[in-house]
């Protein structure tokens, strides 16, 4: 499946047979260890097996070997996008308070909450953050967001305005307040995040080889942030974590030679798995593991 | 059995191409934070060009029915304003003296698109969003058909398009979310409204 990712701005052209999807963040979330190069089965072809012999070329041999030769190249080229792992910094703006009855979460992304993030990339925080908390602090009971809406402010989801300024007067309110007390909830961790290209890095223009090729090549930075702001629902301290991540992806792209290869760093996968973790860190009653003796 | 395959995809191809691409959103009613309900009965009228409206994109040529889901949400959130709503089957203008309602409201849409977006504005934000707005205008008549107030209320948005593939379902949701934020606008602001707020002295609430 030919993979493309095209970025408004420097050049960003990635194509390839990979099946890594695509190079738009989401598809890189993943996490993923080592160097992945999708088309590396196709740089295999075209040995020409070394004959001793006194060879009579036949022209037809000839036109075999160049298209062998020709395909060969082609694989290589065509290889795609290699995804680099990249590394991640975390912060945490403080202690979550441990609860008497134990923690139970939702984590939800809202566009009342975080506007600027879109759905699907908001959906896979959401996932990674969920998924941090199962492998790492399985102690916290995790509730959908239908029974959180559902037990916490009565209605189905959508109908509460959950914008940076409604949680706390909701939160405050004493039916609420009522509400979060039956239900044993204890925290609602909303998401954001976004990637960020810096053009900085170094790009050019059209490159020629006068008959041959024409070509150019460019290279920016990506920044990742993806932020779960842990609020407590009956108001023992809220606390923010962020994860960070940089790196760079660059393309090369030329014509008539159809190619098209280039790199990316996994910055979102990268801070997917901080992200994750540090939450599960900053929620896990009993960070050592539930099996206390 | 390969002719009909065929047959089914040209047709859907020719409906693609010949406009019939229609969407309907689906705006949820902001319920929390929730208004101080007016114990009022207010009469509501929806006329056929609010009903009907459709907002067609040209070049795309896809159509988003505003006008449809709009009654529904006006209807709940007036529901939520007020104890008691009753839909009228004329214009607050023509009602004639009515005893049993203490005002008319009539909702229209006076606006709504939204338009590609620009390399600028992708180069400025540092995302690719689409601009979409959607306007309403409110007249609230006295039960006599008097015109006591008119306002607007308009939200705007630019959701960022994460993956070119789900760009119409971009759409889809921002037309929900605007219709969303217009209709707690008007269920939240609407005793801020000086007229309103007179309106409603009069009628003895405070």
């Amino acid at each position: 499946m030919t993979m493309l990712c095209l970025r408004i701005g420097s050049i960003h052209v990635l194509m390839g047979r990979a099946r890594l999807a695509a190079c738009e963040p989401t598809a890189l979330l993943s996490p993923r260890k080592g160097l992945y190069s999708p088309g590396h089965r196709a740089s295999a072809t075209g040995a020409n097996g070394g004959s001793k012999a006194a060879v009579q070329i036949k022209p037809g041999s000839l036109a075999l070997a160049f298209a062998v030769g020709l395909l060969a190249v082609f694989g290589v080229i065509l290889a795609g996008c290699v995804v680099v792992p990249a590394k991640a910094t975390v912060t945490r703006s403080g202690e979550v308070q441990p609860a008497s009855g134990g923690l139970a979460a939702t984590v939800l992304f809202s566009r009342d909450f975080s506007p600027d993030t879109p759905k699907g990339l908001g959906e896979d925080i959401v996932e990674c953050v969920m998924r941090g908390l199962r492998e790492t602090a399985p102690e916290v009971r995790l509730v959908s967001e239908e029974d959180f809406d559902r037990a916490v402010f009565g209605v189905k989801p959508g109908e509460v305005l959950l914008r940076r300024e409604t949680i706390k007067p909701l939160l405050a309110r004493p039916d609420i307040r009522q509400r979060v007390s039956e239900s044993h909830l204890t925290h609602l961790i909303l998401v954001e995040g976004a990637t960020r290209h810096d053009p900085g890095g170094s790009s050019s223009g059209p490159v020629t080889i006068p008959y041959v090729w024409v070509g150019a090549w460019g290279e920016s930075t990506r920044r990742t942030q993806f932020i779960a702001s842990i609020v407590a629902l009956e108001g023992t301290g809220d606390i923010q974590v962020q994860a960070n991540s940089q790196g760079s992806q660059g393309a090369v792209a030329g014509v008539p030679l159809p190619l098209f290869v280039g790199w990316v760093h996994a910055t979102e996968s990268a801070s997917c798995e901080a992200l994750g973790a540090e939450v599960a860190r900053a929620l896990g009653a009993n960070p050592q593991g539930a099996a206390a003796p | 059995m390969r002719q009909r395959h065929l047959v089914v995809c040209i047709v859907a191809l020719g409906a693609l191409a010949g406009g019939c691409v229609w969407s309907v959103p689906q705006p949820m009613l902001v319920r929390e934070p929730r208004p101080e309900r007016i114990a009022l009965r207010i009469g509501v009228y929806y006329s056929p060009e609010f009903r009907s409206f459709t907002y067609r994109h040209h070049v795309t040529d896809t159509a988003w029915k505003l006008g449809e889901p709009s009654v529904r949400l006006f209807g709940e959130a007036l529901a939520l304003l007020f104890t008691d709503v009753v839909e009228l089957a004329r214009p607050g203008s023509n009602q004639g003296p009515r005893a049993d309602v203490a005002g008319v409201i009539e909702p229209t849409i006076v606006s709504a698109g939204f338009m590609f977006p620009t390399m600028e504005a992708a180069r400025r934000d540092q995302k690719v969003c689409f601009p979409l707005h959607l306007t309403y205008h409110f007249t609230l008549y006295s039960p006599q058909g008097e015109p006591v107030t008119a306002w607007d209320v308009s939200g705007s948005e630019c959701a960022p398009v994460g993956n070119p593939l789900r760009t119409h379902a971009t759409l889809k949701e921002s037309f929900e979310q605007v219709m969303r934020e217009d209709a707690f606008t008007f269920v939240s602001g609407f005793r801020d409204i000086p007229n309103v707020r007179r309106w409603l002295t009069e009628q003895g609430i405070d």
